[in-house]
């Protein structure tokens, strides 16, 4: 009877083997993948990299073999797919939300939190971790950060001073008294003590007492007695440096070089296009303080109103909240997040424009080019002078055929920014829509002209073709070209 | 807490004081390897030549294993081949710990050295990781064939050449005589390659990298800058084709990704390329191409630090 339940069993294992296959791991298919890939046998490749995926579908390797395989195979939606889930796999985020509350995980969960915008959350975990170790540096230090973020400048300088405080006491006499060339070597041998003296900098530029900031940049050496970083900043020499370079150099101009107005102006320009309104607004104020005639300084004072609100102060909340938003959207492509975070932006500051601009520029992505139009005028009713508001709604009537809103538009856009190319060649397109030949034929030769006067003769040639054959020939059936332009320093980024 | 391998200069004294023993122990080591720099490449000719066992009785003549008890851990006198050769003879159940030295040896063009540690080391159980680094290397980063001594050498002299002397003109003299020595191996032909290419002469690196894939198909060092270079002659089809089966090798190589990102966005296929930016800041986020491409895309991401400065 033993036997018999013995060969029974067996056969039932056996037969249950033959019926059922067992799966193939998916390491296994994706060492199969690779091989037929190698072996040029790419459908086979791929369907065993699909395996592998779907068999381990949070393997960031069977993923990627999926996507490579796919999009070498053309199947391009499939790539976008995989390629997505393995993006998708950030894992600092999950861990910091899912982790117990000890302070490595809280003080993880703040700084993505302030990194993603979400400053009240990023303070409510630094103020639990701070309960949980009061005297830790990195804690105050990501106070310091968010109280920039928030504008609370004062906060954020006493944060520094406990970090400062919290150093061994030879150090402190150190960095309290010794001279500016022990200061210099200090500074070069710790490096996280420069970091500090570095953004306490910029926390008194941004303060507005640019002053203090030099004044600091001076004693602890991040400035040199002498030396002309302005010049440095500028000629063939200069224009071979990274964007980040000449930034770098700009700022230590202003703070080494009171007199160099011109240097102070393209670093408020920089600061501008990257979407600091307060501090932009300051040293563009400080820039038009110097140098030349109030008639030279006029381009100075358009600017002031047509990019930084007309001088008016924007909540540094607000600022830091649009900062995230527009990363949000444009690097994460999270619609949602963005949207709230633009939402709270304009809470707390409505009449701050570039909310109205990027929430217009979400809407026209999304395919909702009247949500668009009636951002960017909600926008324009927040500040009339936002040169940016106005060339982008120029753009979008542009777009629709709407050929006079859109002249009116642009027409004010340029008269803004006289050297706005790209605005100059859509408004040109829409007078010679509207049969105004003369004045298409004014506007788009001033904007070839001030392209190749900055180097961007390229981006307009069409435009300079078509005018030629106009003046030869008079209006035809196809309407003038109006090319993307890169924009000019302060101008770009938004 | 200092680091007593690079004190810094404003060290206090009882800092100091606390790497005494460590200093100490640093001297020892350096006073063992200098007595023995020739010895060990005696040594490591023994084991490149496969004599094991005459191997093992130099080091044990020489005093070297009574030097440590665990070749596989703990702070060595000698090189890194020569540590990991004694691991594999002295350790040959342990061997697996010789695996990084391997590695590294094969990125050195160490061939046999690397093939001796890395053929031990996956004899013996390894964590999966490891030994899927280890494959890879043996399959992809050593020639498929027994390289001749003579061109082993004369290829280290011309990397040490361009490596340590920057010396491009000597480099290319001694990569001709590798490639007398031993027409199949693909490096030489691929420093070469990549010596027309530094000098930015594309259409002169094509036909060397060519000859780097026709001999050494699975060197994909050589099939990247053969990627570069049909880019940068405008081939970028091609190009693109190219990265994807270095890719098809190593999914997870963020420069690739990168690379590829920047031919598809040249091509006007920008979905792509932002796929790719993207999957190379997730496997590296300090991918200096990807970071390039989002900044000039999309601005500065402020979200990085809490001034424009710091952001940087």
């Amino acid at each position: 009877m033993r036997a018999l339940t013995l060969v029974v069993m067996l056969a039932l294992v056996l037969g249950g083997a033959r019926d059922v296959e067992p799966a193939e791991s998916p390491a296994v298919l994706l060492e199969r993948a690779h091989q037929a890939y190698r072996q040029g046998r790419f459908p086979d490749a791929l369907e065993a990299a699909r395996g592998a995926a779907q068999g381990a579908p949070r393997s960031r390797d069977a993923l990627l073999a999926r996507g490579t395989m796919a999009e070498f195979m053309g199947e391009l939606d499939e790539a976008a797919r995989a390629y997505g889930d393995a993006v998708a796999l950030a894992p600092a985020r999950r861990a910091a939300q899912g982790a117990p509350r000890s302070r490595d995980a809280l003080l993880a969960r703040g700084t993505m939190a302030e990194f993603m915008g979400e400053l009240d959350e990023a303070a409510r975990a630094y103020g639990d971790a701070v309960a949980l170790a009061p005297n830790d540096p990195a804690l105050h230090y990501a106070l310091a950060s968010l109280a920039v973020r928030l504008g609370d400048y004062d906060r954020a300088l006493r944060e520094l001073d406990t970090i400062f405080k919290s150093q061994p006491w030879p150090a402190q006499l150190l960095f309290r008294y010794a001279p500016v060339s022990v200061q210099k070597r200090l500074m070069a041998s710790n490096r996280v003590l420069a970091q500090l003296v570095q953004l306490q900098v910029d926390i008194l530029m941004e303060k507005g007492d640019l002053g203090a900031a030099r004044q600091t940049a001076w004693r602890y050496a991040i400035v040199e007695p002498g030396r002309d970083y302005c010049g440095e900043s500028k000629g063939p020499a200069a224009s071979r440096v990274s964007r980040d370079e000449r930034f770098t150099r700009l700022r230590l101009a202003t703070l080494a070089q009171p007199t160099a107005g011109d240097c102070i102006w393209w670093y408020g320009q920089y600061l501008t296009d990257d979407g600091y309104m307060r501090l932009g607004r300051l040293i563009v104020t400080e820039a038009l303080k110097h140098g030349d005639s109030e008639e030279r300084k006029q381009p100075g004072y358009r600017y002031v109103r047509s990019r930084l609100a007309g001088g008016r102060e924007v909540p540094k909340r607000a600022e830091s909240l649009f900062l995230a938003a527009r990363q949000r959207y444009l690097r994460d492509g999270d619609v949602d997040g963005a949207e709230r975070l633009l939402d709270e932006a304009l809470r707390v500051a409505p009449s701050f424009v570039r909310p109205y601009t990027m929430k217009a520029h979400i809407a026209q992505d999304a395919g909702n080019p009247d949500a668009a139009l009636q951002w960017l005028h909600r926008g324009l009713e927040a500040d009339p002078d936002s040169w940016r508001t106005l060339h982008n709604l120029g753009r979008s009537l542009l777009e629709l055929e709407r050929w006079e809103e859109s002249e009116r538009a642009l027409v004010k856009a340029v008269q803004l920014f006289p050297e706005d190319m790209e605005g100059r060649l859509r408004l040109a397109r829409a007078l010679y829509a509207q049969g105004k030949f003369d004045r298409y034929a004014a506007e788009t030769r001033n904007a070839v002209n001030i392209a190749r006067g900055w180097s961007r003769g390229s981006a307009v040639a069409g435009a300079a073709t078509f005018l030629e054959k106009f003046d030869r020939w008079g209006p035809g059936a196809a309407p003038p070209p109006a090319p993307d332009v890169e924009p000019l320093l302060g101008y770009g980024q938004d | 807490m200092i680091s007593c391998a690079a004190p810094p200069k404003n060290a206090n004294v009882a800092e100091r004081r606390e790497c005494v023993p460590a200093t100490r122990r640093a001297g020892h080591r350096f006073f063992i390897a200098s007595r023995n720099a020739a010895a060990q490449i005696a040594f490591r000719s023994l084991v490149e030549d496969g004599q094991r066992e005459r191997a093992l009785a130099y080091a044990r003549d020489h005093g070297w294993l009574a030097l440590s008890s665990d070749w596989c851990g703990g702070e060595s006198a000698f090189d890194f081949e020569t540590t990991g050769a004694l691991a594999v003879l002295a350790h040959p159940d342990r061997a697996g710990c010789a695996a990084e030295h391997g590695i590294r040896a094969a990125d050195l063009g160490r061939v046999r050295m690397a093939r001796f540690l890395l053929q031990h080391a996956l004899a013996t159980p390894l964590d999966p990781s490891i030994r899927a680094r280890v494959e890879h290397t043996l399959r992809y980063g050593l020639p498929e064939h027994d390289v001749p001594k003579l061109a082993e050498s004369l290829y280290r002299t011309a990397s040490r050449l361009d490596r340590v002397y920057r010396q491009p003109t000597e480099e290319i003299g001694v990569c001709h005589k590798v490639i007398a020595a031993d027409p199949r191996l693909s490096w030489p032909y691929h420093i070469i390659g990549r010596d027309h290419m530094l000098r930015g002469d594309h259409r002169g690196a094509l036909p060397w990298l060519e000859k780097a894939l026709e001999v050494g198909p699975r060197d994909l060092k050589a099939l990247y800058n053969y990627a570069v270079t049909l880019e940068w002659l405008d081939r970028r089809e091609e190009a693109i084709a190219a990265y994807q089966k270095v890719l098809a090798v190593e999914p997870d190589n963020a420069k690739v990704h990168a690379s590829l990102g920047m031919a598809f966005d040249r091509l006007g296929r920008h979905d792509q390329a932002r796929q790719h930016m993207e999957l190379a800041l997730q496997l590296d986020p300090r991918q200096r191409e990807a970071r390039d491409y989002f900044n000039h895309q999309f601005g500065r991401d402020a979200r990085g630090g809490p001034t424009a400065f710091t952001a940087r």
